[in-house]
Parts: C-alpha cells; structure tokens; sequence
C-alpha cells in the first residue's frame, strides 16, 4: 500500500469505530506500519470526522521523531512499543468502548468466551497495569499485557487491540465489545436465572453486590 | 449565529436520540442573548424540528423546566450549554446512590472524581450539586450535563453514561477499582486548561463566525 491509501486506511478506521459505536465521547488513536522504521498515527486531539487523511503523522517507531506540523497521537509510544516488540503486528487501534471499559473498570483478565474470541485474541485477554496517561508505566504495562495476545485491557482507561491488517484489527475490537457485554450479562444472567437481560436487570444485580 | 445555533441544537437532538439517552420531556438548551434557545419538553428528540425550538428571555421563563436552565446559566457563567437527559445506567445510580465514583480515566478528565446526585430537580439543589462540576444526576430521575460548548455537554452526557456503566459493570464482575482523588484531579487539571481548552474555543469560534 502506497503511503496516501495508508492514511486513508487509517482514517477510514477511525471514522468505522464512530459508526459502530466503539468510540463513545472521547476518541482513542489508531497506528498502521507503514514500514521498518515508520509508522502512520491517528492526531492527537481531532475527533475522525474532522480528521483529513493528511492530517495523520508519519512517526519513527525507534525515536518518535515525527517531521509534520501536525502533533501525533500523545498515546504514540503504546503504539510504537507495539510495533517494536510485535513485528508480525501491522495494525493498532486504542479505543475506549463502553462495555470493554466496565471489565478494564474491574481490571481483570477475561477468558475467550465465545469460539471466536479465542480464534482472535487468544486463551484471555488480561489487563495492564494501571498508569496515567502517557507514562513510561502504562506503555510498559500495555506490551506485558499483549504478549501472545491480540488484544488487552487498560486499567480504568480501555482496549488496546492489535492484527496483521487493519481488517483483523477492526474485528477484533468487534468482537471484543461484544464478548466483554456478554461476560458481565452472563453474571447477571446466572444471579437472576434469566436466559435474557437487559439494563434493569443488570443494575438489580448491582445493587445486590453492594449490599 | 442564532441559525447556526438551532442547526446544531437539531443535530444533536438526533445525536441523544440515537445514543438511547433521552425520553419523552428532556430538553436541550444553549445560552443565547440575554437568554436561551431551548427545545420543547413535548416532543421526543427525534421528532424536534426548528418550529420546536424558542426563545426565553432570562427575566420570563415560560415553566418550571426553562426557570431550571436559566437559574444554572445565571449561577454559571462558565456554561453555555444543557442537556437534560435519562442515560438509562445513570437513572439507575440516581435512585439508590447518593454519587458514584470515576473507575474510568475519560470520566475523571471530563466529570470529575466523583459524580454527585442532587436531591432533588430544583435549581437550588441542582445548582448546589454542580458546584466545581459539569454534570450531576438528580435523585429518582434523570441527568444534567452542561458544557462550554453543547458539544461539550454532549461529550459529558456519554462520559458519565460511560462512567456509569463501567461502576456498574464492574461491580457486577466483583471488583470495580476507583481512580484515585489524586490521580482524578490531576487529570481533570489537564484536561481543562490544555487538552480541551483550544478545541472548545475553537467551536465556539465557529459558531460566531
């Protein structure tokens, strides 16, 4: 792929997450190698539709050096930690869904649940160790926590998820989504010896756990 | 820029629609000369066209519902905008809790370390409850968000819907972790003198010009 369809790429992602509802109120940042030394990032601070395919910032994955007025994602060192360690790796998307976020709430590692999910990401899915914002702690927590994995939780913050192609990325942040509404749902569905929930039924199960 | 303004209230009248965050009587507004542009409470969101959007001067609200609006403008000078909604999640805290905590990061940044639930929907508790925050749920009812911009009190509404899931969710798998009040505040300081500050002057710039 050309530099130009990369950016593209990675806008069209962006603005995907939008329209399936995994971003919801703040945007997360997305990351394609572009090559061995390079790779192509979501701006820091531009919501996707805003976003123009120029506006993504070439990045060196070794030094963060970026030649662009332009400032890149300040999430750019997860991205590039990634990249390094998991050269099979091409595509990264950060995202802070609703129901990914509640399990990363509750920092734990999550089995596969569903065929698929195992398929993707692996035996589990664990969650890194809890660090402000762009520090040293979190990037290091975030590689720890992707080893054999393709994707992980983010202490109170969200998902990290990572493919071959973007596409493989993509599904993954899909599927994850939905099998982190489906590990909580199935709790509430075994408290309430219900086959199906809904919100009602998972605040009542909440309000029984703290009694 | 009153036409700019009712073209974006429409757009995110949609926008609450689609996100299941609002019921039959909540509204929107945005400070406007002396006032506010307000929707009607009588028609759901989806259905608010421009006819549906007036005018209130800050001396003559029309019912309990615009005296509301206007006594948080009045009392906040920081604020330009109000949602009024019902986040299904938030509804729910707001009948058994007296506030909830931020286990979210995006939370902290655009909340605060806690959201409070006032006692009651009058301004005074309202406004009270509010103090030092954007938003605030109100006892056996729904949410007010506010914002610098009304894509700021948008952004709000789904943070703390977020935010309320994730407490929510959380507990349910057994283990909701709570930022702490340090860590909360110190994000909360950055996000409001840098992270958003330009971007938020920015849309309001646009919708002066």
């Amino acid at each position: 792929m050309t530099e130009q369809e990369l950016r593209q790429q990675v806008k069209d992602a962006g603005v995907a997450l939008l329209k399936e509802g995994l971003v919801r109120g703040t945007w997360g940042n997305i990351s394609v190698r572009m090559d061995d030394k390079k790779m192509i990032v979501t701006p820091s601070g531009m919501d996707y539709i805003r976003m123009k395919p120029e506006d993504t910032v070439v990045v060196d994955i070794e030094t963060l050096e970026y030649d662009s007025p332009v400032k890149p994602t300040s999430e750019k060192k997860i991205h590039a930690a990634i990249l390094r360690d998991r050269p099979e790796i091409n595509a990264v998307i950060h995202s802070h869904p609703v129901w990914s976020s509640a399990v990363a709430a509750a920092r734990k590692t999550m089995p596969s649940i569903t065929p698929k999910m195992k398929e993707l990401v692996g035996e589990d899915v664990r969650t890194g160790d809890y660090g402000l914002p762009s520090t040293k702690k979190l990037t290091e927590g975030a590689v720890k926590a992707l080893k054999d994995r393709n994707a992980c939780f983010l202490a109170n913050h969200g998902i990290f998820v990572c493919g071959k192609t973007m596409e493989e990325a993509f599904e993954i942040m899909r599927e994850m989504e939905k099998c982190s509404k489906l590990y909580i749902d199935n709790i509430v569905k075994a408290e309430l010896g219900k086959e199906e929930v809904d919100s009602n039924d998972v605040i009542e199960v909440f309000y029984k756990k703290i009694k | 820029m009153k036409n700019k303004l009712i073209k974006q209230i429409l757009e995110f009248c949609k926008e609450m629609e689609e996100d299941k965050l609002v019921k039959l009587g909540d509204t929107i507004s945005v400070r406007f000369d002396g006032g506010m542009l307000i929707t009607s409470p009588l028609k759901p969101m989806a259905e608010i066209g421009e006819e549906d959007i007036v005018y209130v001067d800050k001396k003559e609200p029309k019912d309990e519902l615009s005296a509301l609006h206007l006594s948080i403008y009045g009392a906040r000078e920081d604020i330009n905008a109000i949602i009024i909604n019902h986040a299904p999640y938030c509804v729910g805290i707001a009948k058994g809790l007296k506030k909830f905590p931020a286990c979210l990061d995006d939370m902290a940044q655009i909340i605060g370390p806690t959201a409070k639930v006032a006692p009651s929907g009058k301004a005074v508790d309202v406004i009270k409850t509010l103090n030092g925050r954007n938003a605030c749920l109100i006892k056996n009812d729904g949410v007010i968000a506010t914002g610098r911009t009304l894509d700021e009190a948008h952004t709000g509404s789904l943070v703390l819907e977020k935010g309320a899931i994730a407490y929510v969710g959380s507990t349910v798998l057994g283990n909701a972790v709570k930022i702490s009040t340090f860590d909360a505040l110190l994000m909360r300081f950055i996000y409001k003198t840098k992270y958003s500050k330009k971007d938020q002057a920015e849309k309001q710039a646009e919708l002066k010009g």
